[in-house]
């Protein structure tokens, strides 16, 4: 059966379609899952890079701790190395493997060309091409969201 | 029933949403109309965590590296009122592993609940040692897993709750007592007491820092480091410190000296290679020190003033020569007796030695010689001379007991015409060790005084600054040095001294002083001294030794010549110094 479409029936068509109550409840739920969906891609995104930088800051927090943990350590190793050689213990070790001390006479004395002679300590370099040592937090680590979403916007293409 | 149902669900949409609404409504209320401003201060206070970042103290070196002042890890244990649950276990455990009282601990944490706490947290102990730290934990972890409620006194479980330990550092001196006299200590607040750590206390202990920390990790940002204390290299040489207390140890006590100091100096630098005293004291044990010493038994000889007596007469020659008042052939003749303001002046056995040139005068110590001398110098020359060779004020040694001494000026009220003659002899005047080396160094090297110092670098903001010697003055000329040096040297030759070393040509001299009291010069117990350095024909060191009240005999050729002879056969040995035969036979390429 052929049947004539005509201007006419078309807008009926069109009209009957768009007025039906079920297209418009889906299309109402489908805005509202739609911007339910993105609020959660927000909030997982958020939740995401908040317990990141929490992480990374408990890191931080540990990281320093266990800085300070390794310095009051370096110094007792330090300390501890030092009273084992200490000139007391040290003269002791050398009497139990049989040295004793040498008078003026005995001692042999040779020259050595261009020897300077022993030189006193040096515990760190005299001069003032030093680099000075800088601690530098990334910026990860106290970059916010939105300036880390700029800074990905803006930042060069790499070819 | 489709209409019923429908209600039903608004109601409870209802219901919900109002119970939410009047939530939403008590949220707005108290966090924007009501007290907000006082949660707000609430929140900030659990925000952050105050904390003091306490730098750790500036290590201290000797010259060669050695640590001689470091830190180690100790511990502060304490109880939280709030969190403790048994107060008689954790006075059990301060009593048997800290060594506290029992019943005064107990009654500092016990409360009764309704009480108000006068304090939160209390200190059990500070400065607890590793071993017993670890002691404490083990006795924590034994208590956890059987709290043994039959041991405690209450009937209540065992607890040691509340109990916490927290790290830090503290002064610990590997060395224990060598060169404490010149290092001194640190006290538990924290803050130096004499010696270096006195006078550089502030270098050495940094700039503490307060910050606060937050709790929210995600607040967590780079904390500022403080200040860094300044770490310390001294010139003093372990080896030559240790060697020089164990003679000056043996000194005193082969002598029955009350107590004694040598100094070891390099005359053409200043730097001062060893300082030992007697007595002295382990630092790590510094809460002793009224043990050790009181008002008439310094910290520190070496910067102790006192009246050196004969070993000052090098100065009165070294002047007397510089200005021309006298040659080294010039004729005294010694009839035992000078008048100078009306004081007459003895020889120290009373005896006239006739005629005596100067080196004869030196050689056999005259007092009435060099009384003569200055009187032919002059008052002014003479005073002008001390006060170039650096008496009467504060040598500038770093070490911060250092005391000036006394020398009386004639423009002073209490200076007598007579002391002109008794100062040339070293009496009547107040000197310290340390000011006679720099004074002595003039001699020993070409006429140029140098100050003496124990510091050699500074070590901070990652660099290390080397301080360099410095001459405080030409006191003398090079020339009257080189004579005066060579008298003093066939002084001691032609006395067959007991300071002399074997292939070493030394030069010095010995000092007997009577010592001042109440009453006057007592006469018995004497101060004796001497002053020497080598090798003549290039001097490397300086040695001054300074022995207090002997009894084995009050003369100090007798009891301090010997030492320094021991101390230079050492000390020869330390520094590589050979023989002069061999040295001067040495043709370096």
């Amino acid at each position: 059966m052929l049947q004539i479409v005509t201007m006419d029936n078309v807008l009926k068509i069109k009209q009957a379609y768009s007025q039906t109550p079920w297209r418009k409840q889906v299309q109402t739920a489908g805005l509202f899952l739609a911007i339910l969906v993105l609020g959660l891609v927000i909030l997982i995104i958020y939740v995401d890079v908040s317990a990141k930088a929490a992480s990374v800051g408990r890191d931080i927090q540990q990281m320093q701790e266990t800085i300070e943990v390794l310095e009051r350590s370096i110094d007792s190793k330090q300390s501890q190395l030092a009273e084992l050689t200490s000139a007391v213990k040290m003269e002791e070790r050398a009497i139990d493997m049989g040295f004793k001390p040498v008078s003026p006479g005995e001692a042999m004395y040779l020259v050595i060309p261009e020897y300077a002679g022993r030189q006193s300590v040096v515990l760190l370099p005299q001069n003032d091409a030093v680099q000075e040592r800088k601690i530098v937090l990334s910026p990860e680590y106290s970059l916010s969201l939105i300036g880390w979403l700029r800074q990905q916007l803006y930042l060069p293409s790499v070819p | 029933m489709k209409t019923n149902s429908f209600l039903r669900y608004i109601i409870l949409a209802v219901l919900f949403g109002a119970v939410g609404l009047v939530i939403i409504l008590k949220l707005v209320q108290i966090q924007v109309f009501l007290h907000n401003e006082k949660f707000v201060e609430q929140n900030k206070n659990f925000e952050y965590l105050p904390k003091i970042l306490q730098p750790a103290r500036g290590q201290i070196y000797d010259r060669w590296g050695h640590l001689l002042a470091g830190n180690e890890e100790v511990y502060e244990i304490g109880v939280d009122l709030v969190e403790m649950k048994n107060p008689e276990t954790v006075a059990l455990m301060a009593s048997m592993l800290l060594g506290k009282d029992y019943n005064e601990v107990l009654q500092a944490i016990n409360f009764d609940e309704d009480d108000e706490l006068p304090y939160r947290y209390y200190v059990l102990a500070r400065y607890v040692p590793l071993a017993t730290k670890e002691r404490i934990e083990q006795y924590i972890e034994s208590l956890k897993k059987n709290p043994s409620p039959a041991l405690s006194f209450s009937g209540e479980p065992n607890s040691l709750a509340g109990v916490s330990i927290q790290p830090h550092l503290a002064r610990v001196y590997p060395e224990g007592s060598l060169a404490s006299n010149i290092l001194g200590f640190v006290s538990m607040e924290g803050k130096g007491y004499f010696g270096v750590e006195g006078y550089y206390n502030d270098w050495l202990a940094g700039v503490s820092k307060s910050v606060r920390v937050p709790r929210d990790p995600r607040l967590a940002t780079e904390i500022p480091e403080p200040v860094a204390g300044a770490s310390l290299v001294l010139t003093i040489d372990r080896e030559i410190q240790s060697s020089v207390e164990e003679i000056l140890d043996k000194a005193v006590e082969d002598t029955g000296a009350e107590g004694g100091t040598i100094l070891v100096m390099d005359p053409e630098t200043g730097e001062i290679l060893a300082m030992a005293s007697s007595p002295r004291m382990d630092l790590n044990e510094y809460w002793r020190i009224d043990e050790f010493f009181d008002d008439e038994q310094p910290f520190n000889l070496g910067v102790h003033s006192y009246e050196p007596g004969s070993v000052f007469k090098v100065l009165t020659m070294a002047a007397a020569l510089d200005s021309g008042t006298v040659e080294p052939d010039t004729v005294f003749l010694d009839v035992g007796v000078i008048n100078v303001g009306g004081i007459p002046i003895y020889n120290w056995n009373r005896g006239a030695w006739g005629e005596q040139d100067m080196t004869g005068c030196m050689q056999h110590s005259l007092n009435v010689c060099l009384a003569w001398i200055a009187t032919e110098m002059g008052q002014n020359t003479f005073y002008d001379y001390m006060r170039a060779f650096g008496f009467g004020h504060l040598s500038g040694v770093e070490l911060i007991e250092e005391v000036p001494g006394h020398l009386k000026l004639p423009i002073d009220k209490d200076w007598h015409p007579a002391d002109l003659g008794t100062n040339a002899f070293g009496q009547g005047i107040m000197v310290t060790p340390v000011q006679m080396l720099g004074a002595i160094s003039a001699i020993a090297n070409d006429g140029n005084a140098v100050l003496p110092h124990v510091v050699k670098a500074v070590v901070n903001d990652g660099q290390q600054h080397d301080f360099s010697s410095q001459i405080t003055g030409s006191p003398i000329s090079a020339e009257t040095a080189h004579i005066l040096t060579n008298m003093l040297a066939v002084s001691l030759e032609e006395e067959a001294s007991s300071a002399l070393v074997e292939g070493y040509r030394v030069a010095g001299k010995t000092g007997t002083a009577e010592i001042a009291g109440p009453g006057g010069y007592t006469g018995e117990l004497t101060n004796v001294s001497f002053v020497g350095w080598g090798p003549v024909d290039d001097p490397q060191f300086l040695v001054y030794v300074w022995l207090q009240k002997p009894t084995s005999s009050p003369w100090g050729s007798v009891v301090a010549a010997p030492v320094f002879s021991e101390v230079v056969t050492r000390l020869v040995v330390l520094m590589n110094i050979p023989p002069d035969d061999v040295r001067q036979a040495i043709v370096v390429p």
